[in-house]
């Protein structure tokens, strides 16, 4: 599947999206699913360490979105190593990663004077931001 | 049960559908969600929320491979994204209110039906790569809807222009509920608007519909996390073993045929329809 940089060298110049945009976008995508990896098996780790005897029961029970709570105490509970929330942000990570790479495309496409793609592109973003912002709490 | 015993059944079982899944060229997403509600007893909504963490993940993956490859095509990627989204957003938020009635068993009739509906396209697997010669609909046009790829089978750089934009935004928009609602990643209902509707070369519908359905995904977890339906740790070692068994079937690919395996994942993928289609109707 993986072409060589030899065979990919041999593709017509995208002025807007140059190799440099391509190389950026793969390098956020890896950056973000080995940030999840990482905290999604610390995560799991933790909570079957401090949670030996835990029962499906209890944990299908669970209710994170409730607890998500204020800033303060979400980093007090990272503080303190909670499992869920170690996972939670290992989640988050990837969902700003995504987020990220069509910021990426709205700046090329910005850049590269493709106004009505890059509008395009900026609506996307306005609206997973409205997912997570105004969506979710209402959904809660 | 203990928990302990779940996610070492968990690893295994996403990470056996994301091998089987890369393998057969399928994606393993679309069976966690009706294995996590049959064989684990989990409820509907909670493997829903379960099943999109793993889909971000494992697209985030394969994503990195093919924008790297740049076989993903960016600007079509991104343009079809307006609908995508929407009908994620529309389809998550539905899922969250559903889940809280009685109306689960009619979802899972309804996923069952979109099982189903995946099999002939499933079965029906493209190998020769069109090269389509008439020139892109005027709103491609005017988009700049075209690219080009390196065919490493033919040795030479293809070119292509997508053909009617407009359907594949409509068939995006249905995708896009329908990955929200099931918490899949509708990658059929997309390859069939990039390589149906846009008329794109295989290669290059398979990874741009790979990198969308990240963002599709994406929509739906920030709602079916607030709406208590995303469990991180029911849902890490889903994400984790369908990603280490996608990575480890797509490292296996060149060196085995996939006829075998498609038709085996078919079935298993008929089987789970019918059951789920059972469950849902003996609970209504």
């Amino acid at each position: 599947m993986s072409a060589g940089p030899a065979d990919v060298g041999a593709l017509p110049l995208d002025p807007t999206f140059p190799p440099e945009a391509y190389e950026r976008t793969a390098r956020l995508l890896r950056f973000g699913v080995v940030g999840f990896l990482i905290l999604a098996c610390l995560g799991l780790f933790l909570d079957l360490v401090k949670n030996p005897g835990e029962s499906v029961a209890t944990l299908l029970a669970s209710k994170p979105g409730d607890t998500t709570g204020s800033f303060s105490a979400f980093v007090g509970r990272l503080a303190a190593l909670d499992p869920s929330t170690i996972v939670l942000v290992g989640i988050a990570v990837m969902v700003a990663v995504t987020v990220g790479r069509v910021v990426y495309a709205t700046v090329d496409f910005y850049r590269g004077g493709e106004r009505v793609l890059a509008t395009v592109s900026a609506i996307v973003v306005a609206l997973l931001l409205l997912g997570l912002l105004v969506v979710a709490p209402f959904v809660r | 049960m203990l928990v302990l015993v779940l996610v070492v059944a968990l690893l295994a079982v996403a990470a056996g559908a994301g091998f089987l899944g890369s393998l057969a060229g399928l994606g393993g997403g679309v069976i966690l969600t009706p294995v996590l509600v049959l064989f684990f007893g989990v409820p509907f909504g909670d493997a829903v929320g379960a099943s999109a963490v793993s889909i971000l993940a494992t697209s985030t993956t394969s994503g990195a491979a093919f924008v790297h490859d740049r076989l993903t095509d960016l600007r079509i990627g991104n343009f079809l994204q307006i609908a995508t989204v929407p009908g994620a957003l529309l389809g998550a938020t539905a899922t969250v209110f559903l889940a809280r009635t009685s109306l689960v068993p009619v979802l899972l009739i309804a996923l069952g039906a979109v099982l189903l509906l995946t099999v002939p396209s499933s079965l029906h697997h493209r190998t020769v790569e069109q090269t389509p010669t008439t020139p892109g609909d005027d709103l491609s046009r005017r988009l700049k809807l075209r690219g080009n790829y390196f065919d490493r089978f033919r040795q030479r750089v293809v070119h292509y222009e997508a053909q009617d934009s407009r359907s594949a935004l409509g068939i995006m928009f249905g995708a896009g509920i329908v990955a929200g609602l099931f918490g899949i990643g509708s990658g059929v209902l997309k390859v069939l608007a990039l390589d149906g509707a846009m008329r794109l070369p295989m290669k290059v519908s398979t990874a741009t519909s790979n990198f969308m359905i990240g963002v599709t995904a994406t929509a739906g977890v920030g709602v079916l996390f607030a709406g208590n339906l995303v469990l991180p740790v029911l849902a890490a070692p889903v994400a984790i073993g369908t990603t280490v068994g996608a990575f480890l079937g797509s490292r296996l690919l060149p060196q085995l045929g996939n006829r075998l395996i498609r038709y085996v994942f078919v079935v298993i993928l008929v089987v789970l329809a019918t059951e789920t289609v059972v469950r849902g109707a003996v609970a209504l």
